[in-house]
Parts: C-alpha cells; structure tokens; sequence
C-alpha cells in the first residue's frame, strides 16, 4: 500500500531521546518494588540469570490489560505508568510492562532501555515518522550488542518472539538512537519436533505415542494453547490432532512438562490408539495372510504449523508477497514397529526439494520389523516473494505426493 | 456462607438498633461481609480440588429487591480464588451490563484478597464505562453499556471480592417483577445463592427450568414488613466448552420467578411497550404502496398478498442493517420506523416495527412474537424475562388473483427479519420450534414457532462428475443444491463475500483436494435473492491426483464441496462432557461417480458401511459402473439433540463414515 509520510523531525534520534525523556520519570522504585527485584534475583550469580529472573516474572505475574477496557481508553498514549504502581497493581499493558522490566534490570545493574516498535508491520526507515504501536526491551551487552525483550508475550520462554523478527525497533537513550532491526532467527528456532513411536497389529489397528517437543514460536503456541484451555478441552483438542492417522484415534493419556516454567524446554506425550488404521486386504486365493495397507500420518492439521502455511498457499496465482513473520521448521520421525510375520514390500519415495526460502525432506525406510519416516521443512526466511510463490507450490504439491503414497505389509515367506 | 456465620453476623449487629435498619435494608453490610469472606476464604479448596478450573467462585450472590411499586434493584455479589492465569485473565476484568437510560450502577466494593493478607483496590480509572461491543457501530442503542472493573495485584491463590448495584432510575410504577437465574456456568461455584425480597403479602410464582434442579427456597420475614426468599445450590460443576453443545441454560439449573398474573398479563405488558414504537406515518403508508404496488395493484396484475407481504419482508431484512442485541438488552420500547427508516438499521425491536408497521399499513393483521431461544419455558411461571428474541407474526391471506383476500389465520407467517441469510419461508434454527408468545392482544397462549417453515427442506445434495485421467490426473465438476439449513449456511459463508475473497476460499476448497490442484470455474446462485434456494457449482482439476506408485495406481474417492456437514467436525474428539445440539433435523447427501480412462480397471473397493442409531443414520456405499466407479454416501439426523449416553453411537455413525472415505481404491491397469 502506498503510504505519505511527513515530519518535521529531523532524525530518529530526536524521537529516541524524546521517549527516554518521556519515560525518564517513572522508574523510580519503591520499597516494595526493590525488595521483590532483591527476592527475584537472590540467588541468581549471573547477569544471564538475573534478566531471566526478571523477565519471567514480568512476562507472567503482570497482566496485560486491554486498553479499551482498563479505563476506557484511558490508558491511552505513549507514556509508561510510574513501574512502582504497575508492580503494586500487577497490570498494565504494554509500555507498562516494559518499563517495569527496564527498572527492575538496571536496579541489578543490566544495561536496559525502553524501545518502541511494531508488531504487525514494518517500518519505514527513510523518514523519522511515528510508526509504532509497541513497546520492548533492549538490553545492551558490556560489548556494546545489544539484545531484546518482549515482556508483553505472555508465555513466551524466548525473551522476544519469532513473530517480530526483523522489525524496526527505536531503542530510547539519552543521547539518542537509531533505528535498529531485530535479527533473523534460523527456522530451527522456531521448530516442532514430533516424534511418533508406534506398533501396528496384524489386524490394522494402530497404537503407541507422539512427543512434541516444540521451541520458539512453536513452543509459545503451545504453551499458550495450553495455558488458555481447561485440561479437558486441552485433551479434546490433541485428540483432534490426532486424526492425522485417520477418523476414530483416540488420545489415551496426555503428559507433558510443567507449561507454567519458563525455565524448561515444553514437551508434550500424547498416547494414543488408533483401531482401523490401515487397510485390510483378504488375499483373493489361498490362506495367505491379509496384505495391510496404508499411508503415514502426513503434516497436515493444527498440530503442525505448515497448516497455516498450506492455507495460506492455496491461491494458484499471488498478487503480494506472502509475509509469515516469523520462520518455522517442523521435524518428524516416526518409527512404527510392523506386526509380526510381517514385512514391508512398498515403501514412500525419497524426497529432498530445496529452494533458498523453504525446503523439504523425507525418506522413509524399512527394515525386518519396523519402517521408520523422518521428514522435514523448513522456512528459512519469513517473506516468501511472489516471483517464488509457483516455487513454493510445487514444492507442497511434491511434498503431499510423497505423503500420499503407500506402505504395503506382505507376510513373510 | 454457614448457617452459623449468618447467625454470627446478625448477632454482632444486634447491638445498634440503626444497623439493624440498615441490615434489613440491604442483606450486605460491610461487617458481616468482612466475617462472610474471612470464612469464604478459609475454607476455600485448593487448587487441586478443581483440576479443571482456572479460578474458584466462592460465592455468587444475587440479591434482587423489589419495592412497593415493582421496581427492582439488584445486587451481586462475587468472591472468587485465583488459581492460575487462566482464571486471572477471565476474572482480571469483570464487568456488568446495564441500560444507562433506565439504570444506575453503582460499584460497592472491589477489592483483592492478596495471599499475604493485605487488600489492593483498583484505581480509580480501573472502574469505567463503556459501550457494550456489540454497538459499537450503532450509536443509537449506547444506553447499553458495561461497567467494568479491572482488578490489581491478581495473583494466584489472590481472591477477588466484587460488589455492584443496578438500581432502576424511573419511577414509574411497574406492573409487576419478574427474573431469571442461572445457577451455574463455566466456572465452579462453591455457593450460588438468589435472595428475592418482596413487600409483605406480594405472591409470585417460582420453578425451576428442569425438575431434578428443584430447590425449594428458605423464607424469613424482614423488619420493614418485607419477606425474603432465598435459593441456593452449592458446589456447581464446570461446564466444559463444546463445539455444538446447547446453550448454558440449557445445562445449568434455571430458576425463574414472576408476580405475572398470567401470560396475558405478560403479553399486555410487552404488547404495550412495543406499541409505543407503532405508528402509521404517512411515510410508512407510501413506502407499503410502493413496496407493494405489483402485488396488490388493481390493474390488469393479480393481486397476490402473499407476495405484498413477501416484498415488505425482504425490504426490511435486507434493506437495513441488523444490530445483533437480544430482546431486552437495551430496553424493550422499539423506535418509531420514521427514525429506523433515517436510520437505516435498528436492533430486533425496531426491524420488528418497521416490519409490522409496514404488513399493517398494507393491510395484513402482524404482530410481534417474543420468543426463547435459549431457555425452556416453564408454563407455570409467566416470566418475561424468559423471552430473548422478537419476531413477527403475520396473518396473510391465500388470496388469489382477482378474488377478495380471505383471512386465513390457520396458516401465519413466521417472519424474522433478521433472518437475512434465510430463504423466505424458512425458519431460523436458532428459532424453529422453540416457545414463542404472540403479542396479538387476544388470547396471549404460550404456543411454539413452527418447527419449518413452508419452504424448509433441511437438505444438501452434492453431485460430483469426475474423471481420471491415465497419468492420475482428477478433474470434474460438482455441483450442490440446498435447502433450508444448509441454504442458510451457505448464505451466510459466502453472501458477504467479494469476488476475490471468494476466489481465496474456492482456492482452499481446491487445496483441500490435494496441494497444488486449482478451481477451473465456479458459480453461485443469487445469494441475495431470498425467494429462490441456493445453488453451487465448481469445476477442479488436480494434477497428479491419484498415487502412481511402482506401477500402481490408487486413490482416495475426493469429496470435494460448498456446504459441509458439521456434525462430522463435533464428532472429531471422542471425548465429551455435554449432549450435541444437532438443530434442525436434516439430511446430507454425496454422490460421485469417477470415469475411468481406458486400460484401467477396478481392482479393490472398499468396504460399503451403513450405521444406524436412534436419530442418527449414515451410509456409504461404492460400486463399480461401467465405466468406472460410483461413490455415495448420506447422513441423516433425525433430531435435535444427542444427550450424552447417545454420543459414543453418534460419533461411531460418522466415524465409520469418515473411515470409508478414508479408504482406497485400487485399480489395475
């Protein structure tokens, strides 16, 4: 969309130092603010340690309230609450929380800033124009790196998330500063593992267990899908994951580590049963064992985040630049044990695409008992240009091929 | 709170006899609320106790005061433990609906209870009005507003303690008083309890929505010669948000009161409200002739009333722009349809008026028809709080050409005009059979919306032609035809649309075949034109359909369409914790057939499946024609609602179906 700028500032220094001003006022720090930052960090030996102490508790313990509904507005503008009121009140939004953090890191002496960005879209760098609607955190290393915080990301253990990656960020200093950009994160950083391990028996049904073991963005989505569903509707909806191997699988247990710690990787088990998974076929002459037939769980529902991905894909032709924010990566390996006496005569077809923004893999072989499936994607880069949209296609398209094919069990001789 | 803990409060009061005035006034007072919520909180479980629940209400308190003149002032009371941020974000902002023409709200207490046993109360910005969401773009309805309260320091094991008053600013005298109380939700409750006081000697009448909820109230006199009533359920359960699930107040125990006469009474008293919007203004008269000077001209045309009153429904359904507020919620007195006519939207009052004030200036006797959607209706207690949606009856006659119109009040319309999405003659399902009064100023009986309407068939047919191709190539065409629900649904996803969005959504049909295959053409009948049932078509091809694999070929049979079932979605996870409201009883059917090219031959079919059980039906079945094969398959729901003990058969029902899609066909070639 075109858009017309105009300012009369000359620099985006003069913006930075106009938000450090703004802000300069409200850090100040009560008694019961400093005793909190002292329990916080009391047995943290490390600056590491100390903005992970304090992160977490700002990411979680102060809740972010709606604008429109924290006073009517009233909450309006650009200047963060005085931080002592936002720890008293355990709310505010967004430039609440960030200040509050900001205060509560420079108290142990971490080098932090307020900084002003935004979410949704980019920036325009050529003209200093106010084009923000966010506030982070900036911490700035003894070299003189410096690194980010999103304290407003509830649930995120990443300190600033994969979906503002490559955003303009203005980090507010006395002396003024330049608008910068958050870095790119590989798409292994934004990855779902799924690692499924199961039995199949002779009589088509399907049983075992998938673990996901999500970081990044992938994690934070199911973290906060867990966080905001009662563990019920939680268990419903992973069984409805679970129809990747067809109609009928039923979740069996649900384990999963704590999703409340921030100080630990997520990883979900989910037991399942899945009772006519593959085809039965009746040899047409003689006694022989039935042949069984079927296809692997293919990356295809909610579980995974191609299916955004795929969704978005659908158009044959693209008029724009599909823009997914962030990069994603999703890895299965699956090693599913075969009925006994059985063997596999038929097996997926090899498949290795890639391309500089996205690529696929998968291969799938057997051996005497067990056929074992590893496959990958990756979005390297969050833009996918429109001049490499048909690239993307077939790419899908390839993919979902190899997907659909078969693994055939004969019995053995 | 114990028997004991008010017989302690009450005791610490005894002492001054103003307290007592005031105890007898208002059933809080800031001393025995002080002991209540000290008990409240000591004897609050854990979370452990409520796996499922991400806060606790201890107590949920109502409080409704009627005075000599039958206004009522209502008073909540709320205490609920935090126990994680699920219920901290839900309870973070709580809020209270109010009618800023006709009520004050007045916030008493907000506070939290902080687990090292200090208090937080919000600032003073924290307590603010707003619009309600739902007209936030009609600004003739901001009388209805939130008062919402943000709570500070919300922590786990932190207890919020909220109390509010909604007092009636008129001082009009009320015919009589009447309410609804759910005693349950999403959340669980420790205590929820209902106090009703009545001046001396007031009767009213009182039930419950479901039999095995029955409670019978605790009744004590009160000084000022006033009586109170009290109802309370303890520990209520959660109920665990569903896809298809009824409404709450279809789940949890109803109580419902009211000082009504009868449901005369009740409709005399709505009649009148509604009336005040009624007027015959010469705009309205020219509008009617004009709307319907075919149909009832006295030319050489035929006088048809049914389409004069056809043409004046769909002026106002599609002509103004519906406010989705439920009847009552920002008042009950229409506005006048000179202001909706300069308006042009209004709320299901004013479509309602307009539309009646129309129908009447043409001559039609139509009258406003107050109907309950979500709460069944107890006959003994007239209620009219039991009501949410209005809509209108019409009187049209059969008349035909040339003939004097005959009244025909055997057969009335059922019209809403908010009906938008629905085929004239079809009655929403939100609606269809559900209690209904008739504001006709005559008999004023509880009677029922007609469970169809003259138009209704709940159908969806879906013919797929497809042909493969030797490379595994799959292309054809499919074409639906619907009726009734699956036609209103259709309307509803795409009406709206423009060409590109649903170009988009025709794009992920497509993807939903296979990744890479693309619609060729599609079309749609007139989704705006009401008179006529919906049909849709599309032509896809998808390269590479079929699985070529060391020579073989086979494929899954795709069943690709516009109107989907969404039984088959409900049914996705076994596990259940609420009945499946299937409204209305309808059926689906899928018919494809697939050409096969020369050289290729049938090898395997799947297996032909049929289930069957109480209300629910489904069949598939694959034979081989001769040039290829024929896949079908229906699902038929025969009624409205699968209590819990029915849904493992529901779900085998579809699931058998889904399987049997799932399959493959094998050929050789």
């Amino acid at each position: 969309m075109t858009r017309l700028l105009v300012c009369t500032q000359s620099d985006w220094q003069t913006w930075s130092r106009w938000y450090y001003k703004l802000c300069s006022t409200q850090y100040e720090i009560d008694s019961a603010l400093a005793r909190a930052i002292d329990s916080l960090t009391a047995g943290a030996d490390s600056e590491d340690a100390k903005v992970r102490a304090l992160y977490n508790f700002v990411n979680q313990m102060i809740r972010y309230v709606e604008t429109s509904y924290a006073g009517s507005g009233r909450k309006a503008g650009y200047q963060p609450e005085k931080i002592s009121l936002t720890f008293q009140k355990r709310y505010g939004v967004c430039r609440d929380k960030a200040a509050l953090l900001v205060g509560m890191l420079r108290r142990v002496s971490v080098d932090a800033y307020i900084t002003l960005t935004n979410g949704g879209s980019q920036t325009d760098p050529e003209l200093p124009v106010d084009q923000f609607n966010h506030a982070t955190v900036a911490v700035k290393r003894s070299d003189g790196s410096i690194y980010y915080l999103d304290p407003t990301v509830e649930n995120s253990r990443d300190y600033y998330p994969g979906s503002e990656m490559n955003r303009a960020v203005l980090v507010a200093s006395k002396e003024g500063d330049d608008l910068r950009f958050t870095p790119l994160v590989p798409a292994d950083s934004n990855q779902l593992k799924v690692r499924i391990y199961d039995t199949l028996a002779a009589d088509g049904s399907l049983s075992g267990a998938v673990e996901l073991t999500p970081n990044g963005l992938q994690e934070l989505r199911f973290r906060s899908l867990i966080q905001w569903l009662p563990p019920e509707q939680q268990k419903q909806t992973m069984e409805r994951y679970l129809r990747v191997f067809g109609p009928g699988a039923r979740l069996d247990t649900i384990t999963m580590t704590d999703p409340r710690d921030l100080m630990r990787p997520l990883e979900i088990q989910l037991h399942f049963t899945v009772p006519d998974f593959a085809t039965v076929l009746k040899a047409k002459t003689g006694s022989r064992k039935p042949t069984l037939r079927y296809t692997l769980p293919k990356a295809g529902n909610g579980m995974f985040p191609s299916s955004i991905f795929t969704w978005a894909s659908s158009m044959p032709q693209r008029k724009y630049d599909m823009d997914f924010h962030s990069t994603f990566a999703w890895h299965l390996v699956h090693e599913m044990t075969l009925p006994k006496g059985y063997k596999a005569v038929l097996v997926p077809d090899p498949l290795a695409l890639s391309h500089a923004r996205f690529e696929a893999e998968s291969e799938t072989r057997s051996t005497d008992h067990q056929v074992t499936n590893q496959a990958w994607f990756r979005l390297k880069h969050p833009l996918v240009p429109v001049a490499e949209y048909q690239d993307l296609r077939d790419l899908l398209a390839a993919s979902e091929e190899i997907e659909r094919q078969h693994v055939m069990l004969k019995a053995k001789e | 709170m114990s028997t004991k803990a008010i017989h302690d409060a009450r005791c610490r009061m005894q002492g001054a006899k103003w307290a007592v005035v005031l105890a007898s006034a208002f059933w809080f007072l800031p001393l025995g609320l002080a002991a209540e919520i000290d008990d409240l909180k000591k004897a609050a479980p854990g979370r452990e106790a409520y796996p499922e629940a991400g806060a606790l209400i201890l107590l949920d308190r109502r409080v409704v005061t009627i005075d000599k003149n039958n206004r009522a002032t209502t008073e909540r009371y709320l205490v609920v433990k935090i126990f994680e941020d699920r219920g901290r974000d839900e309870f973070g902002d709580i809020t209270q609906k109010f009618n800023r023409d006709g009520q004050v709200v007045e916030v008493l207490e907000a506070r939290t209870h902080k687990p090292d046993g200090t208090m937080a109360k919000p600032e003073a910005r924290a307590i603010s009005d707003v619009s309600a969401p739902e007209v936030f773009d009609a600004m003739a309805y901001t009388n209805a507003m939130l008062k919402v309260v943000s709570f500070p320091a919300l922590e786990k094991d932190a207890v919020i303690e909220y109390r509010v008053r909604v007092k009636p600013k008129r001082g009009t005298r009320e015919d009589g008083f009447s309410g609804v109380v759910r005693f349950g939700g999403f959340y669980p409750a420790l205590k929820r309890e209902f106090e009703l006081i009545v001046p001396e000697g007031v009767s009213f009448r009182h039930d419950w929505t479901r039999e095995e909820d029955a409670v019978q109230p605790q009744t004590r006199a009160l000084p000022g010669k006033r009586t109170s009533y009290v109802w309370q359920i303890n520990s209520t359960p959660q109920i665990t948000e569903e896809p298809g699930m009824p409404s709450l107040a279809r789940l949890v125990p109803v109580l419902v009161y009211s000082s009504y006469r009868d449901w005369t009474q009740v409709a005399e008293k709505l009649k009148q409200e509604f009336d005040q919007g009624l007027t015959q203004s010469p705009e309205v008269k020219r509008l009617a002739d004009s709307l319907t000077a075919g149909p009832l001209s006295r030319g050489p045309a035929p006088r048809d009333p049914g389409l004069a009153a056809r043409a004046i429904f769909l002026y106002v359904t599609q002509k103004f722009r519906s406010i989705r507020l439920d009847y009552g919620d920002a008042g009950y007195d229409a506005h006048k349809p000179d202001q909706i006519l300069q308006w042009k939207y209004g709320d299901c009052r004013d479509k309602n008026c307009l539309l009646i004030s129309l129908l009447r200036a043409a001559g039609f006797d139509a009258f406003p028809v107050i109907v309950s959607r979500t709460l069944p209706v107890v006959k003994s207690v007239p209620c009219p709080d039991v009501f949410d949606w209005l809509a209108t009856m019409a009187y049209v006659p059969t008349g035909t050409a040339g003939q004097t119109a005959v009244d025909n009040r055997q057969s009335p319309l059922f019209l809403d005009p908010f009906a938008e999405y629905h085929l004239y003659g079809t009655i929403p399902s939100d609606q269809a059979g559900r209690e209904a009064l008739v504001l006709d100023g005559e008999s004023a009986q509880l009677s029922a919306v007609p469970p169809k309407g003259d138009a209704q068939t709940d159908l969806a047919i879906t013919r797929a032609e497809l042909s493969l191709s030797a490379t595994g190539d799959l292309a054809g065409t499919v074409l639906t035809e619907v009726g009734g629900y699956y036609d209103a649904r259709i309307r509803a996803n795409w009406r709206n649309q423009t060409l590109s969005d649903r170009k988009r959504a025709m794009a992920q049909t497509a993807s939903s075949i296979k990744t890479g295959a693309q619609i060729d053409t599609f079309w749609f009948s007139d989704l705006n034109d009401l008179t006529q049932p919906v049909t849709a078509g599309f032509r896809f091809s998808a390269p590479r359909y079929a699985v070529t694999q060391k020579g073989e070929l086979s494929l899954r049979m795709a069943s690709p369409a516009i109107a989907g079932e969404p039984l088959f979605g409900i049914v996705a996870s076994g596990r259940r914790t609420n009945p499946v409201e299937s409204r209305p009883p309808r059926k689906y059917s899928y018919e494809c057939s697939l050409k096969l090219p020369s050289g290729v031959k049938v090898d395997i079919l799947p297996d032909s499946v049929a289930a069957s059980h109480e209300g629910i039906s489904t069949q598939g079945a694959w034979s081989r024609t001769a040039d290829g094969v024929r896949f079908a398959y229906v699902v038929g729901v025969e009624k409205d609602r699968f209590e819990m003990g029915e849904f493992a058969e529901l779900k085998a029902a579809l699931d058998a179906l889904n399987r049997a899609q799932f399959r493959e066909v094998y050929f050789l070639k």
